[in-house]
């Protein structure tokens, strides 16, 4: 005899089945040599389905490497790492092709990705207030052209949530400051090894923050100082100030091995995580841009790129005058990958938009390091080339 | 309206030209809260030129692209709430400041000054912390909606009785379907829901999963649109809480069709719009994914209405780190090579669109 749950059951994947014939039906002028692959994402908790949620493939993962992939170790943070020589750039065409195949789910949990080139792919689901789904909950499909697939049901968790309020050195509410947690062993001898973390938030007009989708576990919270609101190619700089705002770890201290734990407990809320970000010394950097002949750069735009473990993740900027001199402001101490060029300003009809490239001395290891401990001039940077 | 008012003050300054010298000056200034009078760290400051005469030129007409640096004549306060902006030609400026949380000042205001060649300092600069709506949006089944844009648009009333929309300030909705639209003048505001912002990027590709029925702008509590607004009231520097509506959804359709170049030859990789003008409103705009090899596009999960279509072609750059930046002309209703597209109980095919070059 049938219990009732069993017929529940059976219709809903009979229900299932028709929306795969459905999208099936809906097929048009696919791309010759390519597939569709279908799926459902749902609430691993409820088994509801979940919409709005980004699904993209990853991929093409090779035949024959292990899967889920095996992860480089992470270098120890804390101390500097030696420089080596970045692996070339992936050919911006491969970019393209991966954006491509992306799609969101509808309200039924369904998705639906088109031109799916052949080869074993991984499919990625993330939205806000979910863990976007990892290791062996990635599903893997293996595309043959002209067919439609249907992946296995992605089962999203909905982790746990942390919630608080981030205030500056007097006490009022600071908007934009960027704010994450982050998970780490703490190595003898100091140093510190990053595991894990949640993505990051920004702070309110009241200073609040709510990270959710966090995985259960022991976190730390970090918030860095609001980015340069400055679009990147403006060379100007704040006044300088003889303090500045510095990466703080709750409950509100620079050094992320003192820090206090804070435990995520899948299904709950933790509140009440309210701190100051710390001041610190804010110095001026200062010196020339010259081009490979030693000749000074005008209008070039000079970026100190943080290197220190937990630092802001925006660069800062100035403009070079027509002597080719420049001056960053407020600059907390640490070491930066120093690097500048010019932008290139191009016109599309009436707008002027322009673009800055640093070629190779963008990535980490490639441009020179200079470590700030106070107000630094006569600094020389090449520009590089466009 | 950042970026919108950001460019505003954007000047291009040619960079070393001593052909034609022209006398800058530098203003300074600082940042304080109206009624604490504590100083605003990390407001941004910027002049807009006050025109002598409409017409009388820009400050950009003049000036050759390439040697150019590109300045805006824009900062940022530091700890102290202190700005200074440097470089600035002589005239009349107005000062505007934007913040988190407060009014946005200047924008309207005859907060003018005068730059000669040396330093103008600004008197302390009073903002106002101004008032917020929050609320949530849910779906028809009462799950919050993540993701949604929602636009607090304030609802002035001219002196010929006419009601008139300004664009306002915009929050979008949590994990909870919380959101929170701050910074808002005292005053009367239409809110209106936009549906989720999607991931897809239009210039790269992907698209949202065809369904039969898609959720559409809602106006608070329950409109398609503002025929009969119910405008919610912000006093001044006041929060006005329980916001909460349901987002309406529709039956939806799919367009196919192809685009092609003069000649009509198929055009691979342009940006496809449907556009509909929403007076007083913000267009409604549903874009497809970039047009296949073949020339062939799909725009998924349009509702009834007439839409104005239009295809692209983008500029791509490429630029020294391998990044991929593309702009597109177009967008608007009624723009270059745009056709008229009525979508009505049914899926559009064979839709014929001649892609404007970039």
């Amino acid at each position: 005899m049938l219990s009732y749950g069993r017929i529940v059951a059976a219709m809903v994947v009979l229900l299932v089945n028709l929306l795969v014939v459905a999208l099936a039906a809906g097929a048009q002028s696919l791309t010759p040599g390519t597939g569709r692959i279908v799926g459902r994402v749902v609430d691993a908790e409820t088994g509801a389905p979940v919409a709005g949620v980004r699904v993209y493939l990853s991929g093409p993962v090779s035949p024959t490497a292990p899967w889920p992939p095996v992860l480089p170790p992470v270098p120890p943070q804390g101390r500097q790492t030696p420089a080596t020589p970045p692996p070339p750039l992936p050919d911006p065409s491969i970019f393209v092709i991966l954006q491509r195949l992306t799609s969101e789910t509808r309200a039924d949990g369904m998705f639906e990705i088109r031109d799916v080139p052949n080869g074993r792919w991984a499919v990625v689901a993330q939205k806000e207030g979910f863990i976007a789904n990892r290791g062996l909950s990635v599903p893997l499909v293996e595309m043959v052209a002209g067919r439609t697939l249907t992946a296995s049901d992605i089962r999203l968790d909905r982790g746990g949530v942390v919630t608080g309020r981030v205030f500056d050195a007097r006490g009022n509410p600071m908007s934009r400051v960027q704010v994450r947690t982050t998970q780490f062993d703490k190595l003898p001898g100091g140093t510190i090894r990053t595991t894990g973390g949640s993505s990051t938030v920004e702070t309110d007009d009241r200073g609040e923050f709510r990270l959710s989708g966090v995985q259960p576990g022991v976190h730390y919270v970090v918030a860095q100082p609001p980015p340069q609101m400055i679009r990147l190619i403006d060379g100007t700089t704040p006044p300088q100030a003889p303090t500045t705002y510095g990466t703080t770890f709750y409950p509100g201290l620079a050094d992320a091995a003192a820090a206090s734990p804070v435990t995520v407990v899948r299904g709950k809320t933790t509140n009440g995580i309210d701190f100051s970000l710390l001041s610190v010394p804010a110095y001026q950097v200062s010196g020339v841009v010259v081009d490979a002949g030693g000749r000074p750069v005008a209008g070039a735009i000079v970026r100190l790129a943080p290197r220190m473990p937990f630092a802001p993740a925006s660069p800062m900027s100035a403009a070079s005058d027509s002597n080719g001199r420049f001056r960053v402001t407020n600059v907390p101490a640490g070491t930066y990958g120093l690097m500048a060029a010019v932008p290139r300003v191009t016109r599309n009809g009436g707008a002027i938009s322009a673009g800055l490239g640093f070629g190779d001395a963008a990535r980490p290891g490639v441009a020179p390091e200079v470590t700030i401990q106070g107000d630094t001039d006569n600094l020389r940077v090449v520009a590089s080339q466009p | 309206m950042w970026s919108v008012l950001i460019s505003l003050a954007m000047a291009l300054l040619a960079a070393g030209q001593t052909s034609a010298p022209v006398a800058t000056g530098v203003v300074t200034g600082r940042v304080v809260d109206a009624a604490t009078g504590e100083p605003i760290p990390g407001a941004i400051v910027s002049l807009s030129r006050v025109q002598p005469s409409p017409g009388a030129g820009r400050t950009s007409a003049a000036v050759p692209a390439e040697s150019a640096v590109l300045r805006s004549l824009t900062n940022q306060t530091n700890v102290n709430g202190a700005f200074e902006i440097a470089g600035v030609p002589s005239g009349r400026w107005r000062v505007q400041v934007l913040k988190d949380g407060y009014v946005a000042f200047g924008a309207t205001s005859s907060h003018v000054i005068e730059v000669g060649g040396g330093v103008v300092r600004v008197r302390d600069v009073q903002i106002d912390r101004g008032g917020a709506i929050e609320g949530r949006v849910r779906d028809a089944r009462g799950t919050p909606m993540v993701r949604v844009s929602v636009l607090a648009m304030q609802q002035l009333r001219n002196r010929d009785g006419t009601v008139q929309l300004t664009s306002g300030a915009s929050g979008q909705t949590n994990d909870l379907g919380e959101f929170r639209v701050s910074g808002l003048a005292p005053g009367l505001y239409v809110v209106l829901a936009e549906p989720p912002t999607s991931f897809v990027n239009p210039f790269t590709g992907g698209s949202p999963t065809a369904a039969a029925t898609s959720h559409v702008r809602t106006v608070y509590p329950g409109s398609f649109d503002v025929a009969q607004p119910s405008p919610v009231t912000v006093s001044r520097g006041g929060t006005t809480t329980g916001i909460d509506f349901s987002m309406l959804s529709v039956r939806s359709y799919q367009v196919f069709g192809v685009v092609v170049d003069t000649e009509g030859r198929p055009v691979g990789g342009a940006v496809v719009w449907l556009v509909q003008a929403r007076p007083p409103l913000p267009a409604i705009v549903y874009q497809a994914s970039p047009s296949a090899l073949d020339g062939t596009f799909l725009v998924v999960n349009v509702p009834e209405g007439t839409y104005s279509a239009q295809a692209a072609i983008p500029l791509v750059t490429r630029n020294a780190n391998g990044g991929i930046s593309a702009s597109v002309r177009g967008g608007r209703a009624g723009g270059p090579g745009s056709v008229e597209v009525v979508v009505w109980g049914a899926n559009l095919e064979g839709l014929r669109l001649v892609a404007t070059p970039p």
